[in-house]
């Protein structure tokens, strides 16, 4: 079975030498990549504290670039600025196995009060991994 | 970045679910040759079964010690498919809360972890697991014992169901939640149909 991962990228875009190694084998272990750069509007902001397309871009280029580099050639796409449609966009044309998330510890607890883990889950029933980036 | 022939320290957390089983085999698919699953086997009894303890019923005992080992065998056969590593069972409990503070709450506590401690003898006395056994016996809340047993032995991450723990809060366990919530190293969730 073909092994198709979306990654979900915030601040993780600025080095995946340091990701935990269960997610770079998660990574490795990938046939297909898509990384979506959602954007989470106010304080929850999720990028980081601005919602600048440019920047968000840059962020999404530096990660495409260093998982060519290691040999995990992937696409990307900025996504939509509520995040759940983001996915759902992702989704329904990559069709992923699983979903890979990094979010920064202050928006961990954001992201599961807003119920959006477990909308994922519910809405996808897709294998879904959620780390913490330390910034 | 190549990591996918490493061996790696996976925490995955059980109970009697059958999402608990999916999370299980994901956990051993990912654990790689000469590997550490950790089964974190989480029991959160409730009132009729800890009166049931504390009157030292022999069925709730054996049906206890049926489910861990059931729960453990696919972690076995993992291991040995992978080429050997260590299985790391850990029993976790925690007494049902509206016993607090009523007299028999220690003697339900006591039935309960010598109940635990019968279990993993049990389970170290087995010789015919084919991979290497350690086990560890702890008590609280079943989302600190798993993230306990992650951080005591630096597992690489956790796997959880996504229903599992027997609670249901939503799509996501109350359980898997404050996993989620609590632990400082990457969370699988596993939804009962995704493998």
């Amino acid at each position: 079975m073909t092994e198709r991962l979306l990654i979900a990228v915030g601040e993780a875009a600025g080095g995946t030498d340091e990701l935990p190694a269960g997610v770079r084998a998660l990574i490795d272990s990938a046939d297909e990549i898509l990384v979506i750069a959602p954007r989470l509007p106010g304080r929850l902001d999720w990028i980081s504290s601005d919602t600048d397309r440019a920047t968000a871009d840059e962020r999404l280029a530096a990660l495409l670039g260093q998982l060519d580099e290691a040999g995990r050639p992937a696409s990307g796409r900025i996504g939509a600025d509520d995040p759940m449609l983001a996915f759902e966009d992702a989704v329904r044309e990559f069709r992923p196995n699983h979903l890979l998330i990094a979010l920064r510890a202050a928006d961990r607890a954001g992201w599961q009060e807003r119920g959006l883990l477990e909308g994922l889950l519910e809405r996808f029933g897709l294998a879904l991994t959620v780390f913490e980036i330390r910034v | 970045m190549s990591s996918e022939s490493q061996p790696r320290r996976i925490v995955v957390g059980v109970d009697r679910s059958s999402v608990a089983r999916v999370a299980r085999e994901h956990a051993a698919r990912r654990v790689g040759a000469g590997g550490r699953v950790i089964v974190a086997h989480v029991v959160t009894p409730t009132s009729d079964a800890m009166s049931r303890a504390v009157s030292g019923l022999e069925e709730e005992r054996d049906a206890a010690a049926r489910e861990l080992v059931d729960r453990l065998a696919g972690a076995y056969a993992a291991q040995r498919a992978y080429g050997g590593g260590r299985v790391i069972a850990v029993h976790a409990f925690q007494p049902a809360p509206d016993w607090l503070g009523t007299p028999y709450y220690q003697r339900a506590l006591d039935a309960y972890q010598s109940h635990g401690r019968e279990l993993l003898r049990s389970l170290e006395e087995r010789n015919d697991l084919g991979v290497e056994l350690a086990t560890s016996l702890l008590e609280g809340p079943p989302a600190r014992a798993i993230v306990a047993a992650a951080d005591a032995r630096d597992a690489d991450e956790i796997v959880i169901g996504s229903r599992g723990f027997g609670r249901v809060r939503g799509v996501l366990g109350s359980v898997s939640h404050a996993v989620l919530h609590e632990a400082e190293r990457p969370v699988v969730v596993i939804p009962a149909d995704a493998v």
